[in-house]
């Protein structure tokens, strides 16, 4: 026991002197990402609210509605943390670098392994319980739970978080023993992107907009009466639904201490069954992951396909995106996020092919124009979001090896810049598709096709711009999984400034739009009111995106200049993390 | 010494309250090798990473061939390599596509760019790993590839810290014998930082001590042992120079 708690004051140490001393800036960081928590929190919960009391409206359905999304819930969360326990896990127990340490240490495996086990629960269980929680609550709140709802919920979520998690260590044990440990996280990783992927598109093909459609409401009817047959009632995740379910809505009669029982018996067999493969498998394992991954080498194709970028006259920028052309399809955690950006274009369009507006025939020009428009605001947010992805992290994918840029004879605008065109080529080229092919769904007038090319034009460089100037002010160089950068605070500080730029460049486009509209809608003549006001605003939507374009760019710029100042040295911090990992 | 080809003038570096290099001034000419030595925390690093352009020094200036790095860093920079103790490297590259990458940044036209990288691949014994992704290079492989992708555009000036770190035997003997061609048939500047003391009396022409920020002492070895007043070999020297407190860690 003693080993095990001091297995784990490194940790705890690390996050104690984390709050103690959050570095420069590191306060307002850590209170306006809390503030960000709650707010998300405070969405969630009336967000969740909403769709409960959307369901009592459907007569006769509610209930069921109701109970089934409860359910879902569980079984949504406890997937969750099984698919990112799995990534954990592997970590935790396999990949992390101070195992060598302890390997080498007077200290027992055992306590080793269970250290990393609470490691790696506590890492994988904190986020899906975040989310599930304020809709948990949203449930009490609705039908006004008693206090023993309150006091059960955490149980019963420890109880479904200690088996998911004791599941997915069971099976990274025996995974290890027949692949490599690093070739499995990729893998799982890819597997959950993919699944997600695929539900994602799956829901939304289904078209789940029908289900409110009168016509369809006899088949709807009769699907909601399949739901009534129970659920598996070998699953934590059913007896946590059936031993909570009952304390909402007044069914107390059909409350069972039964559901806790099962629920702690469960995860006390998983856990003693990981044990018992870890005492057999996991030295057997430990030894086997550091023999190697298998060799990946420099591939044929992908230098021929690098052969692009012979069109870049200038030679350092040629050398700096060949790299970053090369590493980025190297990397699974970078180039597997092109499957998002592939469902997220094929959803976006697939939405305004449906879109049938020619239901409204009287409407249907303005209509389908006034959309048109809107749509620019929607690009404009997927460019944020790919920006936001790829050209933000593109700075921090430097790494430790940052020292080679800092040292050769290129200015760090000049670095930046390069960086910036890499990423703006791809995401104007996809802003400008989905632009094009949503004006020709929406059949919208040619001025209005012009003027939506224009500012997507506008917008898409300052965003991109907005994007590498952030990245640069707000660089995490100690990164281990670049996927991870976009959401720290540089990220959330990127959306934040990016959709306000959005707002207040469509909101400022908006006004001349409809003025145009209403006219050639009814045939009128131009006013003096629409000369003098349509170029003004035309002027100001270029200065702001023409702004958007320099600042944050400068900013970051200034800011990377100095990096060096606030963190004392790049080197000395690149010893600390290869300490505290 | 006006034909210096590294100078530093008067040159601070401060972070906040510590000061990590105190009115540091040095020349070093061509085909010269220095030795920079001091104890942890004497301000080794932060002085090469000055040089090498990757920290600005709070004041003071620093002249690369002539050029000044805060006026000029481009210029200044392109005589320049800079091999640092740790290798880290683009992971995801193969040693071939490093070194044409490096060769890019430097500018070193495309022919003459593959023809250097063959070369020096042979020469550092990496050629037959050429192709294979640096993730799966030892530590001491990686420092290898570092002083290729350094001498690649033909530096001038090259920047050195702590050599031989991951070097077996063999890699050391072949670095060592390189950066003694270098110097003496091509005039290549060197500065190197080292805590082995046995490298640098083999090494280097002249040597400083750094301590505390300040440059206690500098010259020959002989010289050396003139100015300090003290006899036997360049350890106790070092010993002697830094003798008056204990070591601390941190640059």
């Amino acid at each position: 026991m003693r080993e095990f708690l001091l297995l784990l004051r490194p940790g705890l140490l690390t996050l104690k002197n984390y709050l103690k001393d959050p570095g420069p800036g590191g306060r307002i960081k850590l209170v306006s990402l809390g503030a960000f928590a709650l707010a998300l929190w405070v969405a969630l919960f009336f967000l969740s609210l909403k769709m409960i009391r959307s369901f009592y409206s459907v007569e006769g359905f509610g209930d069921i509605l109701a109970y089934k999304t409860f359910n879902i819930l569980w079984l949504t969360g406890a997937a969750f943390l099984i698919f990112s326990a799995v990534i954990t896990a592997l970590s935790s127990f396999y990949l992390a670098k101070d195992l060598g340490l302890l390997m080498a240490a007077p200290v027992s495996r055992e306590s080793v392994f269970w250290a990393r086990s609470l490691q790696s629960f506590l890492a994988s269980a904190w986020m899906p319980a975040a989310f599930v929680f304020p809709v948990f609550m949203a449930y009490g709140w609705h039908f006004r739970a008693s206090a023993l709802y309150y006091l059960l919920w955490p149980l019963a979520a420890l109880g479904v978080a200690l088996a998911s998690s004791f599941v997915s260590q069971a099976a990274v044990l025996l995974l290890v023993n027949v692949l490599p440990a690093r070739r499995t996280k990729d893998i799982m990783s890819l597997i959950g992107l993919l699944s997600f992927v695929a539900l994602y598109l799956v829901f939304r093909l289904l078209r789940p907009e029908q289900l409110v459609n009168p016509d369809n409401l006899q088949s709807v009817a009769g699907y909601l009466a399949s739901l009534r047959t129970p659920t598996s009632p070998m699953l934590p995740t059913a007896w946590a639904t059936d031993l909570l379910w009952p304390l909402l809505g007044g069914r107390a009669e059909e409350f069972r201490w039964v559901h806790l029982f099962l629920l702690g018996l469960g995860a006390v067999i998983l856990g003693l069954l990981t044990s018992y493969g870890a005492e057999l498998l996991y030295w057997v394992g430990y030894n086997k992951s550091q023999e190697g991954a298998g060799r990946q080498r420099a591939g044929g194709l992908l230098s021929l396909l690098a052969g692009i970028f012979r069109l870049v006259k200038n030679p350092e920028a040629r050398a700096l995106m060949v790299k970053d052309f090369k590493i980025f399809f190297r990397d699974h955690t970078q180039w597997s996020q092109l499957f998002l950006l592939g469902a997220l274009m094929i959803i976006y369009l697939y939405n305004f092919s449906v879109l049938n507006l020619k239901r409204y025939p009287l409407q249907a020009f303005f209509l389908e124009n006034t959309i048109a428009f809107l749509n620019v605001g929607l690009v404009g947010l997927v460019s944020a979001t790919l920006a936001l992805r790829f050209a933000f992290p593109s700075i921090s994918a430097e790494g430790f090896s940052y020292w080679i840029i800092r040292s050769a004879p290129m200015a760090t605008g000049e670095f930046m810049r390069h960086k910036l065109v890499f990423w703006l080529v791809p995401i104007l080229a996809v802003a400008l598709s989905l632009t094009h092919l949503t004006n020709r769904f929406l059949n919208a007038v040619p001025v209005m096709s012009v003027t939506s090319f224009i500012l997507t034009l506008l917008l898409t460089p300052g965003l991109c711009a907005l994007a590498v100037g952030l990245g640069a002010r707000f660089p995490r160089f100690e990164t281990e999984n670049l996927a991870q950068v976009p959401t720290g605070y540089g990220g959330l500080i990127f959306m934040v400034s990016a959709s306000l730029a959005l707002l207040l460049i469509i909101g400022l486009s908006a006004w001349p739009v409809v003025a145009y509209l209403r006219i050639r809608r009814r045939a009128m003549e131009w006013g003096l009111r629409e000369e003098i006001l349509i170029p003004l605003m035309g002027a100001l939507v270029l200065t702001l995106a023409w702004q958007l374009w320099r600042r944050p760019f400068r900013v970051g710029r200034a800011a990377l200049e100095i990096y060096d100042e606030e963190t004392r040295s790049l080197d000395q911090k690149a010893e600390a993390t290869e300490e505290a990992a | 010494m006006g034909d210096a080809v590294i100078r530093l003038e008067r040159v601070s570096k401060n972070y906040r309250q510590h000061q990590a290099v105190i009115d540091l001034s040095l020349a070093v000419p061509a085909g010269e090798i220095y030795g920079f030595l001091g104890p942890n925390g004497a301000g080794k690093t932060t002085t090469i990473r000055m040089l090498a352009g990757a920290l600005a020094p709070s004041s003071g200036r620093i002249f690369l061939a002539g050029r000044d790095l805060a006026k000029n860093p481009r210029e200044a920079k392109s005589c320049l390599g800079y091999i640092p103790d740790r290798p880290f490297l683009y992971e995801k590259l193969s040693g071939w596509e490093f070194l044409l990458f490096t060769a890019g940044l430097y500018r070193v036209p495309p022919r003459e760019a593959e023809a250097r990288a063959e070369e020096l691949l042979n020469i550092f014994e990496l050629w037959d790993w050429r192709e294979e992704l640096i993730e799966n290079y030892s530590h001491g492989m990686k420092q290898r590839l570092i002083m290729s992708g350094a001498l690649l555009p033909k530096p001038r000036i090259l920047v050195v810290d702590e050599p031989m770190v991951g070097l077996d035997p063999r890699g050391a003997k072949l670095v060592m014998d390189i950066f003694r061609r270098l110097a003496q048939e091509e005039g290549v500047a060197m500065f190197v930082s080292t805590h082995t003391m046995s490298l640098a009396s083999r090494l280097c022409d002249r040597i400083g001590i750094i301590y505390k920020g300040r440059l206690k002492i500098e010259g020959t070895e002989k010289e050396l042992r003139e100015k300090a007043g003290l006899a036997g070999d360049l350890e106790e020297l070092f010993l002697g120079v830094t003798a008056d407190e204990p070591t601390e860690s941190g640059a």
